[in-house]
């Protein structure tokens, strides 16, 4: 009987004090001064980084909460990718790697010209100076997606701009293979690589000059390789007088554009040389 | 006392005193504090203000680096600088000690007594911890406003002349407008003072401004209704674009959240409201938590079936889902699928369903000293976007993928691998990427450290690419990052194209709430067409400088 009147008081009895737990703190986590000071729950001080997610730039000053909810069971798994907590503004287009063009510091993005070598398109040249929404003008999306590795998709209206100029591109019967010609620094000071089965300009003593340097007008092209424009000046360079005397000893010379060709194409496989100095 | 006795005597009295001076000695020698934890900016000490530390003190390492006490407790103290776990330091001099106070007498054994009635009689509320209100969740914010102010200059030589703008952001996220309702907004304001042609982009809107976010929403961690209304970025309604409009949901203690959404949708280049274009669908939002010793700690799935109308895409009906998990604490992995079927011409009559995106991202940590990132894009949707006036590129279906390995070879020392290949699929060009970087991150000690890198590049554009960047930085103050870069493309231009490049970025904190930002990056072309550094060589610069303030 008595031990039965024993084990009712045990029942009965109110559980001995224990020691006051907040609610949703881990039950063996004892030692309150890891994170709190006697100054009061709150600020709470932890060292972050040995959790593997070191709080690095504005997630210093976030709260705990902001990551870890309203449990503080702070063993409990969070996931360590940008996308569990900030929400994506480019409609998912990059998936949850912020870490690809921003930093813990800021949104401001750190993706410039150098980082876009890692794409489909170098920025090169000119490109590599121009704002972004020059090409990427999705601002609802924030999106940067564009089939824009073809020049022509972007330059067709450069191309159009032509018509009428002394390089009518398409009078002309020029591709829209734009990088054939032009650099991507700017559109002037283009190289016409077919121009060498004519007369060389890659290379020798006329690389580098401009059309209109030996061109008197380029508004009448014949097809690009037939090397029948009759619009090449070479006394513009070279004075008559000077090569008259050049060329004493040369039978048949005469100082003219078309016998000047005959002999001084620059192509490759004539046999014949350039001339020594080229006085202008 | 014989003669003998008080020569030892005397020797042990010497002794003592001797060996007291040397305790002493090596006591004093011994007040020494070291650092227990460090984070980058912030060190944790194992000394107090019982040690004699104080917040603003400069302690200096035995080693090498110094940091400035922040906080002292009575026994601990955190410290901003660059150190490392066991770093000692000096402690200072403990102050003189204070003369004994001889206490007064104790009271009478009566008096006690009746102090002892009186405080056993007075009631006492016992101490408790009481959680904030307010809710929690993932999402849970105190609130912060961001707003930064900007200079931009593009500069091209041989050009018409500099492009400038000046930009305002602001950003308010979650701040709390009482009753549980809180307010978001994202807005850009811009103003071209100098622009030259030629232009695309808005090229007749010298001042242009952009609202992403105006929106008001309850949306409480402990469950129950959760909605926005204004101009609404729907919460986690994954590939859904902004809406001027309303989102309503309920919402589940955990974060999982069910609900429908609807508005006008905003133009996709100026986002100025029209009523010409809507959406309306329904989401789901689940996310759980798992046991820490579980193989998959964390759970997350968004989905969403809309049907949009947009400026640039047209009718659709769209469906899209996004899952990622946390498998073990090695591996962090993400899908994202999109469809959409075209419905111009009503929801009854539907084209095929096409497959719009797929991507794909995993890290893994299969040791602590190696991680392994990777991704997978495939886009499937032509996405027009505006080219000039009047005109519309159509275009974007592409497929993306990169693979980057690092392993930390010592702690200052990480020796990585990136690799990457972009296939646009409308004209089938493709580029591929390979090569090395080597850091050295602490070769400047704590201030900072370099990289060396090199890519190979194969494909329509192939070329290759070097670069040394430094990195220095002090006391989570002042941060400068110079970045020397060399290029060479091929197949890009009538021949190679070599280019030189430095950009620096540099960061201050002004103080607690303001930031000062400066970026540059200046270009020049060493070979081509152009005589270098001539009038008409590709030089290029763009600085930009923010003054950028948080609270």
């Amino acid at each position: 009987m008595s031990l039965l009147l024993v084990a009712l008081a045990l029942v009965a009895a109110p559980p001995p004090p224990s020691r006051m737990q907040p609610p949703g703190h881990i039950a063996v986590e004892t030692r309150c001064e890891a994170c709190h000071s006697p100054a009061g729950w709150t600020p709470v001080s932890f060292d972050h980084s040995r959790t593997g997610f070191p709080l690095e730039g504005r997630h210093v000053s976030a709260s705990c909460r902001a990551c870890h909810g309203s449990s503080t069971d702070f063993r409990a798994p969070v996931p360590t990718s940008c996308g569990a907590c900030h929400q994506d503004v480019h409609t998912g287009e990059f998936g949850n790697r912020c870490a690809s063009c921003h930093d813990p510091s800021s949104w401001a993005t750190q993706f410039g010209p150098d980082a876009h070598r890692f794409t489909n398109f170098p920025l090169t040249g000119r490109h590599a100076a121009i704002p972004c929404e020059e090409c990427h003008q999705n601002q609802r999306d924030r999106r940067f997606t564009r089939a824009a590795a073809d020049c022509f998709a972007c330059h067709q209206v450069d191309y159009a701009r032509t018509a009428g100029t002394s390089i009518d591109h398409a009078r002309a019967g020029f591709g829209t293979d734009c990088k054939s010609c032009h650099f991507p620094t700017r559109f002037k000071g283009a190289r016409f690589a077919g121009h060498d089965a004519c007369f060389q300009l890659s290379a020798g003593p006329h690389a580098g000059i401009s059309c209109l340097d030996c061109h008197t007008t380029l508004t009448s092209f014949a097809a690009p390789g037939t090397c029948t424009t009759g619009t090449a000046d070479c006394m513009r360079c070279h004075a008559c007088a000077h090569e008259t005397q050049t060329h004493a000893a040369i039978g048949g010379f005469q100082c003219s554009n078309r016998k000047c060709y005959e002999c001084h194409t620059f192509t490759a496989g004539t046999g014949l040389r350039p001339p020594a100095r080229v006085k202008r | 006392m014989s003669t003998a006795a008080r020569i030892a005597g005397a020797l042990l009295a010497a002794g003592l005193v001797a060996g007291a001076g040397a305790r002493g000695e090596a006591r004093s020698q011994g007040r020494v504090g070291s650092v227990l934890y460090a984070t980058t900016t912030r060190l944790y000490l194992d000394a107090g203000s019982r040690e004699g530390l104080a917040p603003g003190q400069v302690l200096r390492f035995q080693r090498a680096g110094s940091c400035r006490v922040e906080q002292v407790s009575e026994t601990r103290a955190t410290c901003l600088g660059s150190g490392r776990v066991g770093d000692t330091f000096q402690l200072p001099e403990p102050a003189p000690p204070q003369p004994i106070l001889r206490p007064p007498p104790p009271a009478s054994p009566g008096v006690l007594e009746q102090r002892r009635n009186v405080l056993a009689s007075a009631p006492y509320p016992p101490v408790d911890y009481h959680e904030a209100a307010g809710g929690g969740g993932v999402e849970a914010r105190r609130g912060s406003i961001d707003a930064g102010v900007r200079h931009t200059t593009w500069w091209v030589s041989g050009g018409p002349g500099a492009w400038n703008q000046e930009r305002a952001d602001a950003g308010i996220r979650g701040a709390p407008l009482g009753g549980g309702f809180t307010l978001d907004l994202d807005l850009s304001a811009r103003r071209w003072s100098r622009r030259s042609d030629p232009i695309s982009f808005r090229p007749d809107d010298p001042t242009q401004l952009y609202v992403w976010e105006a929106s008001i929403s309850r949306r409480s961690g402990d469950g129950g209704p959760a909605f926005s209304v204004g101009r609404v970025r729907p919460y986690r309604v994954p590939g859904q674009v902004i809406l001027d409009g309303a989102q309503a949901g309920w919402r589940l203690e955990g974060g999982s959240e069910a609900g429908v959404f609807g508005g006008a949708v905003p133009n996709s280049v100026t986002l100025a409201p029209s009523l010409d274009h809507g959406t309306f669908g329904a989401y789901w939002i689940g996310q759980r938590v798992f046991e820490p010793d579980s193989t998959i700690r964390f759970l997350r799935h968004e989905t969403r079936l809309a049907f949009v109308n947009t400026d640039d895409l047209g009718k659709r009906l769209e469906g899209e889902a996004l899952v990622e998990a946390r498998i073990t604490r090695r591996l962090d992995a993400a899908l994202n699928v999109r469809v959409g079927a075209s419905a111009a011409h009503g929801l009854g009559s539907l084209d095929t369903i096409r497959l719009d995106a797929v991507r794909v991202d995993a890290t893994a940590r299969p040791i602590d000293s190696l991680s392994l990132s990777g991704s997978y894009r495939h886009e499937g949707g032509s996405v027009p976007e505006l080219d000039g006036p009047g005109r519309v590129l159509l275009g974007g279906e592409a497929r993306h993928a990169d693979l980057s390995a690092a392993w930390e070879a010592t702690e200052t020392v990480r020796i990585s691998v990136l690799s990457g290949f972009s296939t646009d699929l409308v004209t089938q060009k493709t580029r591929r990427w390979i090569g090395p970087e080597v850091a050295l991150t602490r070769l400047f000690g704590d201030r900072g450290g370099i990289s060396l890198g090199y890519v190979q590049e194969e494909g329509w554009a192939p070329g290759r690419s070097a670069w040394l960047q430094v990195l220095a930085h002090s006391q989570g103050v002042l941060q400068i990052l110079t970045r020397l870069s060399w290029f060479r493309t091929s197949q890009i231009a009538p021949a190679d194209l070599d280019e030189l490049g430095v950009s620096t970025s540099i960061q201050a904190q002004l103080g607690p709430h303001v930031a000062f930002r400066l970026s540059t990056m200046a270009r020049t072309v060493l070979n081509g067409q152009m005589e270098l550094f001539g009038p008409a060589t590709g030089r290029m610069l763009i600085a930009d400088a923010e003054l950028a303030g948080t609270f």
